[in-house]
């Protein structure tokens, strides 16, 4: 395979592809990445290190953290269901899970958070139990949720549904119970799939925006998500210098996490047997 | 689907524990997605239809809301076709050739996946704003970006760039070089062979893709945001008239709201469709 | 004692993949299960190791009901075919498996369960590999940390799958001998399913012929190959070619010439099969005397020789084996014409359904008369 270039359209093609690159992605990226420079080490300790800032760091890592781990156990379960079992409506549910992904993230803010408000359908019911859902960190948490459940789901459908079934046969018949079975054979073959749909929805939660942004409130200090800081200092500040500095933060975590999580699923991956 | 045996009958006969534990398990599973997914699909509809109907006709036929609607076509009618010649263009060049930085080229075609939608919008204000780096050349020669059609244009080619390449990529990829290699050994030309050999064999994974690309495209929001400097009727895109409507007049947010949730139904609709028809030829 | 298996049916849809099969295992026997893909094998390996339930039929064993356990009591082994190794677990812990996931009450101690897969790694000498992947294992070691497995919950019926399928050659010849020691030195009832001729014969006590869900044959290697009872047995394993015969009058027309067939009656008989094998083609010792045959190519193979034969009448080459001595006592030299004569023919005579109804050896006098008397012999059915 070494100098298979024969077909015509090398240049044309890669050349295209790398304007396109490079004038939608890179030349922004560089700009954004130089202004974050330009404050230089304290300056830029002036724009992060605020109180308000590290706040919604906190809560945009932290909710996304946590739950990216409940989409990775919500995730397992639908995805073990609609693999493993047949039941009615079956086919509808496959086709739900796409549901947030494919919805408008506006929409999908504003329908979050009439549900859960006070006055809303199932706001009404919690807020006298003591649970406030809307405006609060476990709304931010809520709409994480929702917007992650997709990519945990469709990430292990297709690798237990190609899973062979003699290694749970062997289980079987040397007397492992189901739980056994489950516990010492499949969890730890899925976990690398496990965390690469973890690894998604974390990205995804972290830079989340429209879905997050209604039902957090917004309240200073408590339920500001970092996105929203960003849209904050442009729009009323036009402080661009503090955006540039908290998106290169943003961004630099969110490759790091990348990093960090790869180099995991390559450690879990260590045992791959091919057939 | 030897799985699925496995799991419902290691050894003949499903056990009473088996059983019970199966149906706990699906209805857990139903419980979550209808919890989560399928209220809050509801509740557009129920809050858009809470003041009758005759509300959400008028709601709908708003001139802001059909200025909304027509811009919101017309940038993704843009995006999506400029996003179809990249796919095609980035898929051609990974797949059939091989060169220095090929694997740093697909982590860039991945990368607006990463980035949030926000952080995207900024950034491309950064470079195309009034003080932008190119900005600043362009704005004296009248040419506006941000805050104008181009900005949300450029905003949503960036944001959804990458999901008709990803459609694209790995079936090509896993269809090989032969079929255009033999073209080429039968002396056909490069457009001709991209045309009649390459084309026909990805055209469902291309409507698949360009599917997906509209779907985000008319709905994104955080990076159109950032970039649309909120002008009713101007440069509101749909999304974006969502979320001023929500700050006035409640319901006839959710009203507006409902036209993108139907757009999203019909969308998934289809997509199931493609995938039960023609899932052979999406490499699914 | 021992394991007896009764009127076994399995179904898939309407695919009958066991269709009436009964069959009896003696205590520390080594059975081999041959057939082809489809013949029912792997169906009847499966139920046996509880990863299937028959339609109808029974198993027992010394009178107690196989089937009505779940795998944890029935104290059956079993090997898969590709191994089924756990990928994340090291050589140890898949060996220590089966004894690990013991309920509590019944588990060995650790230091126990230790030392067992420590004997059963040196056992199936694979003592070094203890800490190793499955992954960095070959694929005879893989085999063998299989088998070990399996042993670890001292089953008291082995099931092996196809072992050596996967493996090459000379590995698979190295393994064959091994495992038959092996199985001699621990005496556990063993039973193991094979496509492969040449696998079976050498290996077990006694053979187990299988063709689309049924029994063909049951019996020692020896007595399968010398007296196939089917005409599939005798495909399959005697190297049975078919010839043209027909039987009429209480005579086998051949050729045309005619046999008296003592004993070999037509009532239920649907069709009639006539095979005969490689080394039973005998070179005529003098010329004119047995049927003209057109040698097509010729192939000297250790100490045999092997050759094609166009016959008139036969669309298909036969194939013969002789001695090298013989074929240089005969002389002669390939794209000759020279003169054979069937040493043993066997003649089967099936019903409708593909049972055997009548079967007989014959043994053709070649001496060239039209209605030539005996000597024949004759094997019951």
């Amino acid at each position: 395979m070494a100098t298979r270039n024969v077909l015509p359209g090398f240049r044309l093609s890669t050349g295209y592809t790398l304007a396109v690159l490079g004038s939608c992605v890179l030349l922004p990226l560089a700009a954004l990445l130089w202004t974050a420079f330009e404050l230089g080490p304290s300056g830029w300790w002036a724009q992060i290190g605020t109180r308000r800032v590290l706040a919604s760091l906190r809560l945009s890592f932290g909710a996304a953290l946590l739950a990216a781990s409940i989409d990775a156990l919500l995730g397992l379960l639908v995805a073990w269901v609609l693999v493993r079992y047949r039941f009615a409506f079956r086919r509808v549910c496959d086709a739900l899970v796409d549901l947030p992904f494919a919805l408008p993230t506006a929409v999908a803010g504003i329908s979050l958070t009439s549900l859960y408000a006070p006055n809303g359908w199932l706001g009404s019911r919690l807020v006298p139990l003591g649970i406030e859902v809307a405006y609060t960190r476990l709304g931010v948490l809520l709409a994480m949720v929702f917007v992650g459940l997709p990519f945990v789901v469709r990430t292990l459908q297709p690798v237990l549904e190609s899973m062979e079934s003699d290694l749970e046969e062997a289980a079987y018949t040397l007397g492992a119970s189901p739980w056994q079975r489950f516990v010492r054979v499949l969890l730890p073959l899925l976990l690398p799939t496990l965390l690469t749909g973890f690894a998604l929805a974390l990205a995804r939660a972290i830079g989340e925006f429209g879905s997050v942004v209604f039902i957090s409130g917004n309240r200073l200090f408590r339920t500001e998500i970092a996105p929203y800081l960003i849209v904050q200092k442009i729009d009323s500040q036009y402080d661009y210098r503090g955006a540039a500095a908290l998106g290169a933060v943003m961004l630099a975590a969110s490759l790091l996490l990348l990093v960090a999580l790869t180099g995991l699923q390559r450690w879990s991956r260590r045992w791959a047997v091919s057939r | 689907m030897a799985a699925v045996a496995a799991a419902i009958s290691i050894g003949g006969r499903p056990s009473w524990v088996m059983r019970t534990a199966r149906t706990l398990l699906v209805t857990g599973a139903i419980a979550v997605l209808a919890w989560l997914l399928v209220l809050p699909l509801l509740a557009i509809f129920a809050e858009a239809f809470r003041q009758g109907a005759a509300f959400y006709l008028d709601a709908i036929r708003q001139p802001d809301t059909i200025a909304a609607v027509r811009l919101t076509l017309t940038v993704a009618g843009i995006a999506v076709p400029l996003n179809l010649v990249f796919g095609l263009a980035a898929a051609w060049s990974m797949t059939h050739f091989d060169f220095r930085g090929k694997a740093l080229l697909g982590a860039l075609i991945d990368l607006p996946f990463s980035i949030s939608p926000v952080v995207a919008g900024m950034m491309l204000i950064l470079v195309y704003g009034k003080e932008g780096w190119l900005g600043r050349w362009l704005e004296p020669h009248g040419v506006q970006v941000i805050f104008a059609l181009p900005g949300l244009v450029l905003a949503t080619v960036l944001v959804t760039l990458p999901f008709v390449a990803r459609e694209l990529i790995p079936l090509m990829q896993a269809q090989g070089s032969d079929q255009e290699e033999a073209a080429l050994t039968l002396g056909a030309g490069g457009w001709q062979i991209f045309f009649r050999v390459t084309l026909p064999r990805v055209r469902w994974a291309l409507l698949y893709g360009v599917l997906l690309c509209n779907a985000r495209a008319m709905g994104e929001f955080g990076a159109v945001y950032v970039v649309s400097g909120h002008l009713r009727g101007v440069t509101n895109t749909l999304p974006l008239q969502v979320d001023q409507l929500y700050q006035e007049n409640f319901s006839a947010a959710f009203a507006v709201a409902s036209l993108l949730a139907l757009l999203t139904v019909l969308t998934l609709g289809i997509k199931r469709l493609m995938e039960w028809r023609h899932g052979d030829d999406l490499n699914h | 004692m021992g394991i007896e298996i009764s009127r076994i049916r399995r179904q898939f849809g309407a695919f009958v993949a066991l269709d009436d099969v009964s069959l009896t295992i003696a205590d520390g026997e080594f059975v081999a299960v041959l057939g082809p893909s489809g013949s029912g094998k792997t169906s009847l390996l499966r139920i046996l190791a509880g990863l299937d339930q028959p339609d109808a039929g029974s198993v027992h064993r010394d009178g107690q009901d196989l089937l009505k356990l779940d795998a944890r009591r029935r104290g059956v082994g079993l090997v898969f075919q590709h191994y089924a190794l756990f990928p994340h677990m090291t050589v140890t812990q898949n060996v220590a498996f089966g004894l690990r996931v013991r309920p509590w009450r019944t588990r060995p101690k650790a230091s126990v369960i230790k030392a067992n897969v420590e004997a059963l790694l040196q056992r199936v000498e694979l003592e070094g590999l203890a800490h190793r992947y499955p992954s960095q294992l070959s694929g005879g070691q893989r085999q063998r940390v299989a088998l070990a497995r399996a042993l670890a919950i001292e089953p008291r019926l082995l099931l092996l799958d196809e072992p050596f399928g996967a493996l090459d050659a000379q590995v698979r010849v190295n393994l064959r001998n091994w495992l038959r020691e092996f199985h001699r030195s621990l005496g556990i009832t063993t039973l193991f399913v094979t496509h492969d001729q040449d696998e079976a014969l050498e290996m077990a006590d006694r053979v187990v012929v299988m063709n689309r869900g049924r029994i063909e044959q049951i019996g020692a290697p020896e007595q399968i190959y010398r007296q196939p009872a089917t005409p599939f047995a005798s495909r399959f394993i005697a190297r049975g070619q078919s010839l043209p015969g027909k039987v009429k009058a209480q005579h086998l027309h051949l050729f045309g010439r005619a046999w008296p067939l003592e004993d070999f009656s037509l009532d239920n008989v649907h069709d009639v099969s006539v095979h005969v094998r490689p080394e039973d083609i005998v070179l005529a010792s003098r010329q004119g005397e047995g049927l003209k045959a057109h040698v097509l190519n010729l192939r000297h193979v250790a100490g045999t020789v092997r050759a094609s034969l166009r016959l008139e009448g036969l669309d298909e080459p036969l194939e013969a084996e002789w001695s090298e001595r013989d074929w240089a006592r005969h002389g002669g030299i390939a794209d000759d014409t020279i003169d054979v004569h069937f040493h043993a023919l066997a003649i089967f005579g099936v019903d409708r359904e593909g049972h055997v109804r009548q079967r007989v050896t014959l043994h053709p006098s070649h001496v060239n008369s039209p209605v030539a008397v005996g000597p024949w012999r004759r094997i019951e059915a």
